[in-house]
């Protein structure tokens, strides 16, 4: 490509970030240009110091700038409950929900021999560990409802066993406001195996 | 549901064509390499949403156009409409009902149904078990978005276990691990395989009958489901979950060893013997031509009997390959049923065939005869 030497590279830096293709990337490099310096500045000193300051809660992994993330923190949350997720992208959406008060434990991904991950590779030591503090009586498994992540539960669910907490999974089934002629196929089975009674 | 008229655009070697198909048997004859089966493959495209050969769909696109674009009119039970798929050479697809509404190009199938015979089909009974595995799963999805979902999880799952048995003793706490994986394969596996005997079941029957009546012998076409995992017929949901456990257990050690996985439905396979012999080792080219056509047939006939709707059929030179009375009893078999689009080297055929639509395909132009 044919462009000043520094904004090949800023392209090159933007390319990075997840989502972000070739014409993305030249498109947001073009728009820093027309910044105000003090706004780039902003913008790039925000990601430094995220980066700098952001670290994982020591005892759910949730991101944090303090010694404990802000659920960890709160003293109205139920500290019976933890509720275990891949990612803090998962955190994040059910704080959006707004409902629930338990804690949270963040995994770090989830066991895939596919891609060398095993159980020593997401964060289930410090899970049994928190367990062993007798306070927690239920363990909501909040993984992806995929194949690693239905593995990942189940493994998690075989772990904890007969310790005598109960272990519960998210349900499956149809989305809140939708037609039901407009669910998927395979949506509709898991709804009906997962029905209720009224 | 009859297809009555395509437009190919930028297909393959057609700049323009436009061509009125009749609602009984349509013919295109013409020498080699002129484009005969470039038609049924724009017919087909229009249902799967695919090539039926080519690797990469954009190898669809005539050289030095930017896409490639087939339409049908379709005459259906309740209404007319028309779908049409256009495929660019960067292999981009979109597809269109009625040219405005986008559908993804596999829900094409959900308008119209289209079956081929294709001489590579006859790998079917040539070819490994995994070509009759496709055959099946092909079959199977067109009709059940379940299966075709089950199918995908399976799948995943068992690319799973085998990366987890390559690393069994490095892996730690694999043995529970695999307790796991196990339980993920008998919970979708055990679907694939009650699905898979029941359409066998289905299958079997029609094709034997096809067989008979295009063979006009008293050869007997058997179809049988040959499972990785031994369910009896008419197998319920339950008992294959049980077998398949039972089976897995059995076979733990030796999967360990092996470091992959030697049970379950990605191991199936489709017998298909003539009279009691092999099709594969003992039966004669025309037999096993014969074979197939008379399961393609019965896939056809599947698909009436659970949409309603009969699929069309396309037949990419076929006719050449069996002898008068075979031919005969072939397209007697067909006419009043399916709509049927054949291709041939040779024109003749036409006579045989009353009110049947003649064209003559020569260098990618189409004129009726």
């Amino acid at each position: 490509m044919k462009a000043p030497e520094s904004m090949v590279k800023l392209i090159e830096q933007l390319r990075k970030l997840p989502g972000v293709g070739p014409k993305t990337a030249g498109r947001m490099a073009l728009h820093i240009l027309q910044m105000d310096p003090e706004t780039v500045a902003g913008l790039a000193e925000a990601m430094v110091k995220a980066k700098e300051l952001i670290h994982p809660c020591p005892v759910c992994f949730n991101y944090t700038d303090e010694d404990l993330c802000w659920v960890c923190k709160d003293d109205n949350r139920d500290r019976s409950t933890i509720c275990v997720v891949e990612g803090a992208e998962g955190v994040l959406a059910l704080e959006r929900m707004g409902e629930y008060k338990g804690l949270y434990h963040v995994l770090g991904g989830n066991i895939s021999p596919m891609n060398g991950k095993g159980p020593d590779d997401v964060r289930l030591r410090e899970l049994l560990e928190r367990l062993k503090e007798n306070r927690v009586s239920e363990v909501i498994l909040a993984t992806d409802p995929d194949v690693e992540g239905e593995a990942t539960a189940l493994y998690i669910s075989r772990l904890i066993g007969d310790s005598g907490i109960k272990v519960t999974r998210l349900a499956r089934g149809l989305p809140v406001g939708g037609d039901l002629e407009y669910a998927d196929e395979v949506t509709l089975m898991r709804a009906m195996e997962g029905r209720r009674k009224l | 549901m009859v297809l009555k008229r395509i437009s190919l655009r930028g297909f393959r070697n057609y700049r323009a064509l436009d061509v009125d198909l009749s609602e009984g048997v349509t013919l295109f004859s013409g020498s080699n390499a002129q484009g005969k089966t470039n038609l049924l493959e724009g017919i087909y495209a229009l249902s799967a949403g695919r090539s039926f050969r080519a690797a990469k769909d954009s190898e669809m696109v005539l050289w030095g156009e930017e896409a490639a674009w087939a339409k049908g009119w379709v005459s259906g039970e309740y209404s007319d409409f028309t779908v049409s798929l256009s495929v660019s050479s960067a292999g981009r697809k979109t597809a269109r009902l009625n040219d405005v509404e986008k559908i993804r190009p596999s829900e094409l199938s959900d308008r119209l149904n289209a079956v081929a015979f294709i001489p590579d089909d006859l790998d079917l009974v040539k070819g490994s078990p995994a070509a009759r595995r496709k055959f099946l799963d092909l079959q199977i999805s067109q009709l059940s978005p379940v299966y075709r979902q089950t199918l995908i999880v399976y799948s995943r799952t068992v690319l799973q276990k085998n990366a987890l048995l390559k690393n069994y003793h490095e892996m730690p706490d694999s043995p529970r691990l695999l307790d796991i994986f196990n339980e993920g394969l008998v919970r979708e596996g055990s679907l694939l395989v009650k699905m898979r005997s029941d359409a066998v079941e289905a299958l079997a029957p029609l094709a034997a009958g096809n067989y008979g009546y295009i063979a006009d012998s008293s050869e007997e076409l058997e179809v049988t489901y040959m499972p990785s995992v031994e369910v009896g017929q008419r197998p319920d949901l339950e008992s294959v979950k049980e077998s398949f456990a039972k089976k897995l257990a059995t076979h733990r050690a030796a999967e360990i060893a092996r470091g992959a996985c030697l049970v379950g439905p990605q191991r199936d396979d489709l017998g298909l013997s003539i009279s009691g012999r092999a099709a594969s080792s003992f039966g004669s080219q025309g037999q096993q031509r014969t074979a197939v056509i008379s399961l393609k047939l019965a896939e056809a006939e599947a698909i009436t009997a659970a949409r309603g709707e009969s699929p069309v059929v396309l037949l990419d030179d076929v006719l050449s390959e069996l002898d008068e009375s075979r031919r005969q009893r072939l397209i007697r078999r067909f006419l009043g049923r399916c709509q049927t689009v054949i291709t041939a080297t040779d024109a003749e055929y036409a006579f045989s065939m009353p009110g049947c639509l003649s064209y003559r395909v020569a260098a990618g132009e189409v004129a009726p005869l």
